[in-house]
């Protein structure tokens, strides 16, 4: 049963043949099979492109043996495990970086893919990914960066620094 | 054109998320890069405040003003100095509560008084020590302990309480204020408070008093009936024996008991007290506790028998545990009417002792065992073969060859050569076939220099190199039955091939293994192997493992290594092993060498001349570089590094090197007086380091010495 095929369908249509058990990694599909049930209905993903559809479909074949992220249900709600995010494995970085003249672009839209279709380590690699870019950067350098407005008056960008002054050392 | 900038293509929420990825300072200074981005910082659900002057100054009230949505805080003390913990207790002070906060964790308990504002709140942490100042416990009028231990904890699900200097200013005994507190006898059933939602109590450091009023004057009038739980620590107070039958009562559905640094009193024997723990327990940890020995024991003998009697009787007794550690405990042996004699090595009658024919207890139930500090050696193991059930196992001061395997390994017909130095490994191998974290610790007893790496040259020659010649050879062996039958002679000179034992062994750590032929069986083959952790290898000959280029562990899966070798020629083994063992680890990201000499003031002329001589050179370090490309951390002590080396990881002579570029973030590599690693060199490493957070360079040689 786990070998069958699913057909999703991306947003421009095209098809996209996947064992049930690779996307089975996203949460949001794994839900609507159990619905389901046997089923050869394709899945239409009217948010995903299919350049991103592959690419994401790349990612969960790569860690199809992973083991199952706990739910938010099954997890202790107290966790103090707090987040990093120098702990990327190599092949993750490699994935996430994509091809370098696309890689902002494609990078977010990863992270709403993974988002969507709800593949919590997609998308907490996919926001490592873009902390690791913001780390040790100035307002200046990140806006720049991604090219970001600047929509602050000049007095309302000096009253968000004075609001924030006290975790200069924190 | 004016498609937005992808960023702004994520919603908020994933922005935030993003955002919570860096440290509070970044992020606060991100909060400057538009109004979406402010947004999205006062839309955090976790920050770490450190506490300093300016959050002082500034004040809780309006710091947490700008998170509105907060779940989870911490306020931590930057420092043990009387400026920093001010700091501390001045901004904990401002504390004023949160509608949304579910988790708060505080180094200082000045946050009480603001915690009854905090609607929300189900899981508390509080942890000072002695010099945590708490002028504010005799500001409030209400008593501390009280409000930890009635109003808040009828509230929280996880309630974590180390506090010592409250316990010295408010007692347990006044925690129901206006009720007389008699000592035990009262109404049972009318005036017992009923905590519904704690599921989880750490309290800690308590002394002698504060540890008694804690069972006498609040657990007995209290009942917690989801609390599954509890964890104990002291500082080395005596707690009765008697009050521990107080646990089954307050406690009716614990199952995990975590005792830390108590000494049990008041009984005569451990009988006494393991009659007195509730039968509900799945986990018991006993961390440095004193406890009275078992019944019938001496000062002295062999501390395998007290040991199987304690863990025999504690698996007995409590017949649902599958988690046992018992680590630097003290048995004592109560003599009656005179002084205590402290031992830990027990003799028990032997008729008392035979628990071997025992029927009925399920002794495959038990998954972890954890024995360690019993302060003698094991000389016999046999008792664990019981446990077949067992996944993690760590004990200590085991000796190699031990009386009753010996005469087991002759029964299976074992290869003479490694007897003596795989009997226990084989015993457990044979027995515990679901270990899947190992760590043994070898007397030093026994690790006289016997045998030596001199038998390695014939184990590679006779074991390894035949295998590596006839394919696939290793698929024939067939794992033993398991525990209980005898095992069939199948198994002619396993070690040819790769050790079956433990398949899904992905932890192993030795300590004092005596010789490295014993290692490379062990290790031979383990694809499935994460963590190698190997202490005190020892290096009384040279031996020159180069001279076999064929000779691999594949030990494919590796992720983090230790090795530390010790002996007269500790750095030349060290790296000649550092290449056998890291020979097809392609996923290693941890690495330490270490290399360790017996201090001898006569050889210490000639030490540094020796570890100069085998530094670790560029094609050592090249090889390393090539095998595993992921090393995050690499911490080298007691060897040497050549410049060459050293410009290898700075990006080689000519700076086309990957070299850890991507991945180094912790270095540590000793400092040679004689071969300066000069300014140059620091300055090519760490300006192509770029990820590097910790760099030590360590003294090597004695002061002196040069």
């Amino acid at each position: 049963m786990s070998d069958t095929l699913v057909t999703l369908t991306s947003q421009e249509g095209k098809p996209e043949q996947v064992p049930r058990r690779i996307a089975e990694r996203s949460t949001l599909l794994k839900n609507m099979l159990e619905d389901v049930g046997e089923s050869n209905q394709p899945i239409p993903l009217p948010n995903v492109s299919h350049k991103i559809l592959k690419r994401v479909l790349e990612y969960c074949i790569h860690h199809k043996d992973d083991p199952q992220p706990p739910s938010d249900d099954d997890k202790d709600s107290f966790d103090s495990s707090r987040k990093r995010s120098d702990d990327i494995d190599e092949w993750d970085q490699k994935f996430i970086k994509g091809k370098e003249e696309e890689h902002n672009e494609e990078l977010f839209q990863i992270i709403l893919a993974a988002n969507y279709l709800d593949i919590k380590p997609l998308l907490d690699l996919g926001c490592k990914t873009v902390a690791n870019m913001i780390k040790g950067k100035s307002p200046e350098q990140i806006r720049e960066m991604f090219n970001i407005e600047n929509d602050f008056t000049p007095e309302e960008e000096d009253q968000i620094r004075r609001e924030n002054e006290w975790a200069a050392d924190a | 054109m004016t498609t937005p900038p992808p960023i702004d293509t994520i919603p908020v929420e994933l922005l935030c998320q993003i955002l919570q990825c860096i440290s509070t300072e970044e992020r606060s200074r991100s909060a400057r890069v538009s109004r979406r981005w402010a947004n999205a910082v006062g839309d955090a659900r976790e920050l770490v405040i450190r506490c300093t002057p300016l959050t002082a100054a500034v004040g809780l009230a309006r710091i947490l003003k700008g998170f509105g949505r907060l779940e989870r805080l911490e306020l931590l003390q930057t420092g043990p100095t009387e400026p920093e913990l001010t700091s501390l207790d001045l901004t904990c002070r401002t504390f004023p509560g949160h509608p949304t906060l579910r988790d708060i964790t505080s180094h200082s308990s000045a946050i009480l008084q603001g915690l009854a504002s905090c609607p929300s709140l189900k899981s508390l942490t509080i942890t000072e020590d002695y010099k945590t100042p708490v002028s504010h416990l005799l500001e409030y009028r209400f008593n501390a302990v009280r409000f930890i231990f009635r109003d808040l904890a009828a509230r929280l699900e996880r309630l974590e309480v180390k506090t010592p200097l409250v316990w010295a200013v408010d007692r347990f005994t006044e925690w129901r204020g206006d009720l007389e507190m008699g000592l035990g006898d009262q109404d049972a059933g009318e005036d017992i408070l009923v905590i519904e939602g704690l599921k989880s109590l750490t309290i800690g450091s308590l002394h002698t008093e504060s540890a008694s009023e804690f069972f006498v004057g609040y657990l007995s009038h209290v009942r917690f009936p989801n609390l599954t739980q509890l964890a104990m620590s002291t500082d080395e107070a005596f707690i009765p024996a008697r009050h521990f039958t107080i646990l089954s009562s307050a406690f009716p559905a614990l199952k995990v008991l975590d005792l830390h640094q108590c000494v049990i009193d008041e009984a005569r024997d451990l009988e006494t007290v393991i009659a007195k723990l509730p039968l509900s327990l799945t986990t018991l940890r006993l961390h440095g506790v004193d406890v009275p020995a078992p019944r019938g024991s001496n000062g002295g003998g062999a501390v395998e028998r007290s040991a199987r009697r304690i863990v025999m009787m504690l698996v007995r007794r409590l017949e649902y545990l599958m988690e046992l550690e018992i680590m630097h405990c003290r048995f004592k042996v109560v003599l009656t009417g005179s002084i205590d004699v402290y031992s830990a090595g027990l003799e028990t009658a032997d008729r008392v002792d035979n628990f071997d024919d025992e029927d009925g207890v399920d002794f495959g139930r038990l998954k972890k065992l954890v024995l360690m500090g019993f302060g003698k050696a094991f000389r016999d193991m046999t008792f664990l073969g019981k446990f077949w059930g067992l996944t993690t196992l760590r004990i200590d001061d085991v000796f190699h060859d031990v009386g009753g395997i010996t005469a087991e390994s002759k029964r299976l017909s074992w290869p003479r050569k490694s007897e003596a130095t795989t009997s226990v490994w084989q015993f457990l191998g044979s027995r515990l076939q679901k270990l899947e974290e190992i760590e043994v610790r070898f007397t030093a007893a026994s690790s006289a220099e016997e045998g030596g790496v001199d038998q390695v040259l014939d184990y590679v020659n006779n074991y390894i190199l035949p295998h590596e010649r006839s394919e696939g050879s290793s698929r024939l062996w067939r794992p033993p039955p398991s525990h209980g039958k005898a095992v069939s002679v199948d198994i002619v000179k396993p070690l040819r091939l790769a050790d079956p034992a433990f398949a899904n062994l992905t932890s192993l750590s030795l300590y004092n293994p005596v010789t490295i032929s014993f290692l490379f069986s062990v290790l031979y083959n383990r694809h499935q192997l994460k963590n190698l952790k190997l202490s005190y290898i020892p290096a009384e000959t040279t031996f020159d493992i180069e001279a076999h280029k064929h000779y691999a562990l594949h030990l494919s899966g590796l992720k983090t290594l230790h090795v530390h070798v010790h002996g007269k020629e500790a750095p030349t083994v060290a790296k000649s092993l550092l290449r056998v063992l890291t020979e097809d680890a392609r996923g290693l990201t941890f690495l330490r060498v270490v290399a360790t000499k017996p201090f001898n003031p006569m050889e210490m002329s000639e030490e540094g001349r020796s570890s100069a001589a085998v530094p670790l050179d560029e094609e050592v370090i090249d090889g390393l570089i090539k095998r595993c490309s992921g090393i995050k951390t690499l911490k080298i002590n007691g060897l040497s590094l050549s410049v060459g080396a050293f410009w290898r990881l700075c990006g080689g002579r000519y700076g086309n090197l990957v070299s850890w570029k991507g991945s180094l973030t912790q270095f540590e590599v000793p400092y040679q007086a004689t071969s300066p690693y000069n300014i140059r060199l620091l300055k090519a490493f760490l300006s192509h380091h770029r990820l590097l957070k910790i760099f030590n360079l360590c003294m090597d040689t004695p002061p002196g010495s040069s």
